[in-house]
């Protein structure tokens, strides 16, 4: 008769594994419950994704390439604007900042679209604002 | 044995586990979204789930064809598929089969709306020259000048002659022209038409849940796995809060008409796009928005801009006709306040809004 040693549940390397697991599952989920908080500015050019910009950052100023030319934005301390672009009625310049979830800025002769995504408030998503 | 295999199996399960949260996370609930510009304004689209080519793929198809219908549509190319639409009074053409099918929606509303909705208004329209970086008031002689040209009588022109149609529509899709020279113009039927035709392509590209915006058009189709979609109306005096949310079932449109959307201010007085057809100028009836709810985003387009023109008063009887909700922001010197149709409470989901009755 073989007398064994008491099972164990988990064995060192295991509890590691776990751990990491843990931590990983942890860090994914704080990703997705703090992401609609923190509204971004997300820039389009003709329907493609190329920059993202967190709005509570320090401001700053990039340049993006439209279909006319260099189109300049400004971003950060809580909102987005649009300083230059060779559209000839400068309306998106004219836009002022854009703040809030749901705003928009829309070169159109350039085809640049500058949408600021998030959640309005804490737990209420919308789909649309017009 | 039993140990080592109950291990396994329990740290598989929080693999598992772990997986479809880190996956939920990245993921989302499986939704594609794009913004981009075209017909002279922002479109955006939200694609859920899959469908039978990659979800991308479907969004750059409803892109081109959005730009394909904005050289069909377009008023400001003077050689453009429209300008056959622009030659002498009794001739008949043959415009593009699409153009006929938006026309024949288009002039019964022109009736119906007591001429609301014009749509030979592009010379008006350029003379305002609201896109200009130095927008001005035009002289009214200027104005008078193109409404007699364009009905043979200065403003105010009189509904019965607004509401005359300028075409009419043989069965076999030619169109007898009954006006010289119209400055044809289908900005306020155009959008709404082509948000239609997108939904439809994406349905056959096996995507029949999504959510599409032009401009002021919106079309919902399908049912999200988080509930109805959720729609919120800007604040007309303070556009970057939202006055009141309505909640779309599937194949529901919305319309939002604004005197926010295009105007300056000089003088205190807000020069804004929705320009009377009666006077040639921006309407001044103390409406600062009108949103409604169709069955299609091409009928929402069509009455939103004569709901704004015609106000609650004149509109609503004309709203319950149709069986359409209307939500009318009216200015006041207190602030903006909300005046709906009855069937309007039934999508509302909250407003912030004072009620124009109190």
């Amino acid at each position: 008769m073989t007398v064994s040693a008491t099972p164990r549940l988990l064995a060192p390397l295991d509890i590691l594994l776990l751990a990491a697991l843990v931590v990983a599952g942890s860090w994914g989920t704080w990703r997705l419950v703090s992401a609609p908080g923190g509204a971004r500015a997300v820039v389009w050019v003709d329907g493609k994704r190329i920059a993202w910009y967190e709005l509570d950052g320090a401001r700053r100023t990039d340049s993006v390439q439209g279909a006319l030319g260099y189109v300049e934005i400004e971003h950060g301390d809580g909102g987005v604007r649009i300083l230059t672009a060779p559209c000839p009625s400068k309306l998106c310049v004219k836009q002022g900042h854009a703040r809030k979830v749901g705003g928009k800025l829309v070169c159109v002769p350039s085809r640049v679209v500058v949408s600021i995504e998030g959640d309005l408030r804490e737990g209420e998503a919308l789909d649309a604002i017009h | 044995m039993t140990s080592v295999h109950s291990t396994s199996s329990r740290i598989a399960s929080l693999l598992a586990v772990l997986a479809a949260a880190l996956g939920l996370s990245v993921c989302g609930d499986d939704a594609t979204h794009r913004d981009w510009a075209a017909m002279d304004c922002n479109f955006a689209a939200t694609l859920h789930g899959k469908g039978r080519v990659p979800a991308e793929e479907a969004l750059d198809s409803i892109q081109k064809l959005s730009k394909d219908l904005e050289t069909l549509l377009s008023d400001y190319d003077s050689s453009g598929p429209l300008s056959i639409l622009r030659g002498r009074s009794g001739d008949t053409v043959s415009p593009d089969p699409r153009i006929v099918g938006i026309l024949r929606e288009t002039l019964p509303v022109v009736a119906a709306s007591r001429g609301t909705l014009d749509i030979g208004v592009h010379d008006i329209k350029a003379l305002w020259n609201l896109d200009s970086p130095d927008p001005r008031v035009p002289d009214s002689s200027a104005i008078d000048s193109l409404l007699r040209r364009r009905h043979g009588r200065a403003a105010p022109v009189p509904d019965s002659v607004l509401a005359r149609a300028p075409f009419a529509i043989l069965a076999d899709g030619r169109v007898v022209l009954l006006v010289d020279s119209l400055p044809i113009d289908l900005g306020g039927v155009a959008k709404g038409w082509a948000v239609d035709r997108m939904s439809e392509l994406l349905v056959r590209l096996g995507y029949p849940v999504h959510l599409i915006q032009g401009g002021g058009e919106i079309v919902s189709r399908g049912r999200k796995s988080s509930g109805k979609w959720r729609i919120g109306i800007k604040n007309p005096r303070e556009t970057s809060t939202v006055a009141a949310l309505v909640e779309l079932d599937s194949g529901m449109a919305i319309s939002t008409s604004g005197d926010y959307e295009r105007f300056f201010l000089l003088d205190g007085i807000r020069y804004h796009h929705l320009l009377d057809p009666a006077t040639g100028r921006p309407s001044r009836n103390g409406v600062a928005s009108a949103s409604l709810l169709c069955p299609t985003s091409a009928q929402c387009d069509r009455w939103s801009k004569p709901m704004f023109l015609l106000g609650p008063d004149r509109g609503a009887p004309l709203a319950d006709s149709l069986g359409v909700p209307v939500l009318w922001i009216l200015e006041t010197p207190s602030g903006p306040c909300g005046k709906a149709t009855s069937s309007w409470g039934a999508r509302l989901v909250r407003d912030t809004l004072p009620s124009c009755d109190r």
